[in-house]
């Protein structure tokens, strides 16, 4: 099943559903409606057995977002702070999607959150421990009987392409140029 | 300037030339794929042009093979063979390229038998100021250490004894430039203090007093030995430094002013050669350079068995680049135990 979102081509051969949840066009099937009171995720796919949430963010500028090699304090700081806000953007997204599709109920199968950035593998490693956190995956909580995320991955195009082959990822335009 | 070492069955390498940039080469690759050899056999090349030692003696007691046998510096292989390595350089003063090789087969025993050929005269002729700063610290170990060394009864490489010398031996040439000032502020700064010699031992000295350098981190001694060598003027233009695994017990925040001074120093003119492993370390170099800077990733790794090099001048292109790989090994590793098989 192909989807276009973001300038990127998925092609899920094994999925039985799967589409554009942030639809702004009110004509699709799948329009949100709810854009000005909850986030949402970029694409939804049903697989047999579980659900993904997929986000994606092709960054013009992916040092912006690399605190570990900022050269001062400041530049630190700074850093820090943008990884930190996609962090929650990401977070916010996923949990907002969740109520939305609880409200359709539409949580019977577990649910993995796919993250697809283009930032190198040091700075995905760094926000797949931290977002996995911040969801949290799993049972986290210490009187929880159900989960909201089965499991989190941050990946950029090549380990996406290495990992998920039944799945292929084909950039549609150029990467955003440097400005 | 050094323009290019090529190696024939020499120790790990089985053929391989590397071009070298005039300014800062990095060298990154897995273990074992002959990276330190490289800067092994280079240091050793420039340090005759001072020492004046014979280049088969230098590169046997830099290299350190069992028994001292040279000929186990050869690429091992059952038959008998010749191995050889050669480094080429530029001699602006002459305005000619000069190429000095090392020939041995692996039954050569003793340095004297080994063949050295090339423009050999001239080579020795024109000198050459150059550093090896080895992984391991042997500040906070000078005292006693260099007359030890020369008793021949310790199993150290050379380059151990070599770095201390070069620390003793280097004179002040006249009052330091504003250039060298601003470096040694820069290392002044991270360092808190100065750096002191009494009898062979080193002391950072501040406001708090005298502090000896076994009480340092060694991150800090680090920091030191680079003060040093640029207070005395033994990193000046046209010399050569050759290190080793700078990251080795330094934190991440005091690489930032490393890679700054290094920087620097190829802006004044020392060619640098080096190697790592760490992510850091590249990415200071990717994030701090310069459009006018001149700086080339040489990436060493195996293919069917023998060492290849692919080298570039841009970070994004570094391919293989084993570091990146690494981490990209770990989200693999970590997508697999969160997705299951999906996707596959």
């Amino acid at each position: 099943m192909k989807i276009e979102a973001d300038g990127f081509s998925f092609d899920f051969t094994d999925a039985l559903d799967a589409f554009v949840f942030d639809e702004k066009d009110k004509k699709k099937p799948h329009y949100h409606g709810l854009s000005q009171a909850m986030k949402a995720v970029d694409i939804i796919v049903e697989l047999d057995n579980d659900y993904l949430f997929i986000e994606i963010k092709d960054f013009h500028a992916p040092d912006d977002y690399n605190f570990q090699t900022a050269v001062d304090d400041e530049q630190k700081k700074e850093r820090r702070s943008r990884f930190n806000h996609l962090r929650e953007v990401l977070k916010y997204k996923y949990r907002d999607t969740w109520f939305y599709r609880w409200a359709e109920n539409k949580t019977d199968k577990p649910i993995r959150y796919l993250c697809l950035l283009t930032l190198d593998n040091a700075q995905i490693s760094v926000l797949n421990k931290e977002l996995r956190k911040q969801l949290p995956v799993g049972k986290a909580g210490k009187h929880w009987n159900r989960e909201i995320a089965r499991s989190c991955v941050v990946v950029n195009i090549e380990r996406w392409n290495r990992n998920f082959p039944n799945w292929q990822l084909v950039r549609l335009i150029n990467p955003p140029e440097i400005t | 300037m050094l323009e290019k070492i090529k190696f024939e069955k020499f120790t790990a390498f089985e053929s391989l030339e590397i071009p070298l940039s005039s300014g800062i080469n990095i060298f990154i690759g897995a273990n074992g794929t002959g990276k330190t050899h490289i800067l092994k056999a280079v240091y050793a090349t420039c340090d005759i042009t001072k020492s004046q030692k014979s280049l088969a003696e230098k590169t046997n007691r830099v290299f350190l093979p069992f028994g001292e046998q040279i000929g186990r510096l050869v690429k091992r292989a059952r038959a008998s063979r010749t191995g050889y390595f050669e480094l080429t350089r530029r001699v602006e003063d002459i305005d000619k390229s000069l190429t000095i090789r090392l020939s041995l087969t692996n039954h050569t025993k003793e340095p004297e038998k080994a063949t050295i050929s090339g423009t050999h005269k001239q080579w020795l002729q024109h000198p050459l100021e150059s550093v090896y700063i080895p992984v391991k610290d042997m500040m906070a170990n000078a005292p006693g250490f260099r007359s030890l060394y020369n008793l021949r009864n310790i199993h150290f490489e050379e380059v151990y004894a070599d770095i201390i010398d070069r620390v003793f031996l280097g004179s002040l040439r006249g009052p330091t430039d504003s250039r060298r000032k601003k470096l040694l502020d820069i290392l002044q700064r991270s360092m808190d203090g100065k750096i002191i010699s009494k009898n062979e031992e080193f002391f950072l000295k501040n406001k708090q007093g005298e502090l000896e350098f076994t009480l340092l981190a060694e991150g800090i001694r680090k920091l030191g030995l680079l003060w040093l060598l640029i207070q005395n003027g033994i990193l000046l233009n046209g010399s050569i430094l050759c290190w080793d695994e700078p990251e080795a017990n330094l934190n991440p925040k005091l690489m930032r002013t490393v890679v700054e001074i290094l920087l620097e120093l190829q802006r004044l003119g020392v060619q640098i050669l080096l190697t790592t492993h760490d992510y850091v370390v590249l990415k200071e170099f990717d994030l701090q350079a310069k459009n006018t800077d001149k700086l080339v990733f040489h990436s060493l790794y195996r293919n069917t068995g023998e060492i290849e090099i692919a080298s570039t001048d841009n970070y994004l292109n570094i391919a293989p680049n084993v570091i990146d790989d690494t981490f990209g090994d770990i989200v693999d590793r970590e997508i697999k135990k969160s997705m299951a098989n999906l996707g596959k």
